[in-house]
């Protein structure tokens, strides 16, 4: 059996707008600069999938990556005032936290012990796992695994090396045995293309 | 000793730049000429726009265990977890809504001081790393990678008391003070579900805390709604139950003394909605009229 809302609070004029509505990701940012942790909340809500998966994916291990999440959410809400509308969008900048945070894990990690390298997407195939997002985001989704897969393997494998397993050019190339010089060039290439092909991400998706 | 690197060395550095995947001091580096040059800072933000996209297509694998159940509860945790600690970190400037869900259902028993300062929270704290601190000196040759391990553990395990502590404190002084009203909230379905909302009017902070919960389908979520006598319906956080269907809500949110009709508990899609859709779990009114 389901309740609804008696009409007295359903009124049938239109609602006006009150503070905790929340429209998109600025404003929630805008509103955990002034402190109010309902909008962290919210922006949690929103993100943490997606901050997740890719935590997941960077560190491997569970406990590890509940730690590196709640650090990066953490940040996101002491440094909401860093955020800068103008210099790229919510996604990027929360998601370049989450993955600052894991690649410090990884790097601490491999400090203290050789870390087994596990290298590797399948395009995305399997990440409904984590993810539970609508058809935008799976469109988006299937957008930048196109642009990955067009890019010739060996440029590919340095993105995938060192987005996800935090790896340095210097690292790239000793794992690789490829010449440094070499990796260098197929990281700027495999960047630029990068750039072009998820170009029509950054106009959709405005500031978002 | 930090350098600049001049245009052409830094142009050609910054996808790897935007990757992270430069050595420290070449980052640091590209960025000291980043910061000078406009179209190099368009460039790398560009790349960095570009590279972050990449996380869309993060595959956790290794744990086939895994289930969507698994990361609910994970996610939920770090989300008190973190909400947790944003609530003890606003000692100074006071939130103004704090959705809480935890575990947590400290017994009610007589009134608490008001909450306290953010220096018992620094005690605790600072006990905690002066043991994990005074264990590094003793064994000076022992495996320090694992004392390295083990004291940044007892930092985040102090840190989670601290808050924890700290929560719990704000949490009693929230439903013992002199101005607090009480809601029941009852299920009218199988499940007996209820709940009593605290409404501290003195600090306009709302606490609920909810039992018999049932657990919500994958990809739902419990939302927490104030409504006014003028029917304005005011979300005031998502939440999960625990395993055993307890919940704890915490909220700020200034309404006037006779402004409050009524409090309900909806289920709504993951991440929660801005006008309630779902059906009614739990509601109740002030004074169970």
């Amino acid at each position: 059996m389901q309740m609804y809302f008696p009409p007295v609070m359903n009124p049938s004029r239109p609602e006006p707008s009150y503070p905790t509505q929340v429209s998109d990701d600025q404003e929630l940012v805008a509103r955990m600069r002034a402190g109010d942790q309902l909008a962290l909340a919210r922006f949690y809500d929103r993100w943490s999938r997606p901050a997740y998966a890719l935590v997941l994916q960077m560190v491997r291990d569970p406990d590890d990556a509940d730690d590196v999440l709640e650090s990066a959410f953490y940040q996101a809400w002491r440094q909401a005032d860093r955020y800068e509308p103008g210099r790229g969008t919510v996604a990027t900048w929360i998601l370049t936290i989450v993955r600052s945070r894991a690649l410090d894990r990884l790097r601490a990690r491999r400090r203290l012990r050789e870390e087994p390298l596990v290298v590797g997407t399948d395009g995305g195939a399997e990440f409904g796992v984590v993810a539970r997002d609508g058809a935008e985001d799976a469109e988006r989704r299937e957008l930048v695994a196109d642009a990955l897969r067009t890019l010739p393997p060996e440029q590919r494998e340095v993105v995938e090396l060192a987005y996800f397993s935090g790896l340095s050019q210097t690292e790239i190339a000793e794992r690789t045995g490829q010449p440094l010089g070499t990796v260098k060039t197929r990281t700027r290439l495999a960047g630029q293309k990068l750039r072009d092909r998820l170009a029509v991400l950054r106009t959709d998706e405005g500031v978002r | 000793m930090r350098r600049e690197a001049d245009h052409q060395e830094a142009s050609e550095a910054l996808a790897a730049a935007a990757l992270d995947a430069l050595a420290p001091d070449d980052q640091a580096a590209v960025l000291a000429h980043v910061d000078g040059c406009p179209d190099c800072a368009r460039e790398l933000a560009e790349l960095r726009e570009a590279t972050a996209h990449l996380a869309a297509l993060a595959v956790p694998t290794g744990a086939p265990d895994r289930t969507a159940a698994d990361i609910d509860s994970r996610l939920a945790r770090v989300r008190s977890n973190v909400l947790a600690r944003a609530a003890a970190a606003a000692v100074d400037a006071p939130p103004r809504v704090v959705p809480i869900t935890s575990a947590a259902s400290a017994p009610v028993t007589a009134p608490l001081p008001r909450v306290r300062s953010a220096r018992s929270l620094g005690l605790v704290a600072g006990m905690a790393l002066a043991v994990a601190a005074s264990l590094v000196a003793a064994i000076t040759l022992a495996d320090r990678a694992v004392l390295q391990r083990e004291v940044v553990a007892s930092r985040a395990a102090a840190g989670r008391a601290a808050a924890a502590l700290a929560a719990s404190e704000r949490q009693l002084a929230l439903v013992t003070g002199p101005q607090v009203a009480v809601v029941s909230l009852t299920a009218s379905g199988a499940p007996k579900a209820t709940a009593l909302m605290f409404w501290d009017r003195s600090t306009d902070t709302w606490s609920m805390y909810a039992h018999n919960l049932p657990q919500t389908a994958s990809g739902r979520t419990y939302e927490l709604w104030l409504i006014t006598a003028a029917g304005r319906k005011i979300p005031a956080g998502t939440f999960a139950p625990t395993s055993a269907g307890t919940a704890h809500v915490q909220a700020t949110y200034a309404l006037g003394p006779a402004d409050l009709q009524a409090v309900a508990v909806t289920e709504e899609p993951a991440g929660g909605v801005d006008v309630a859709t779902g059906p009614v779990v739990i509601a109740g009114t002030l004074g169970g009229k």
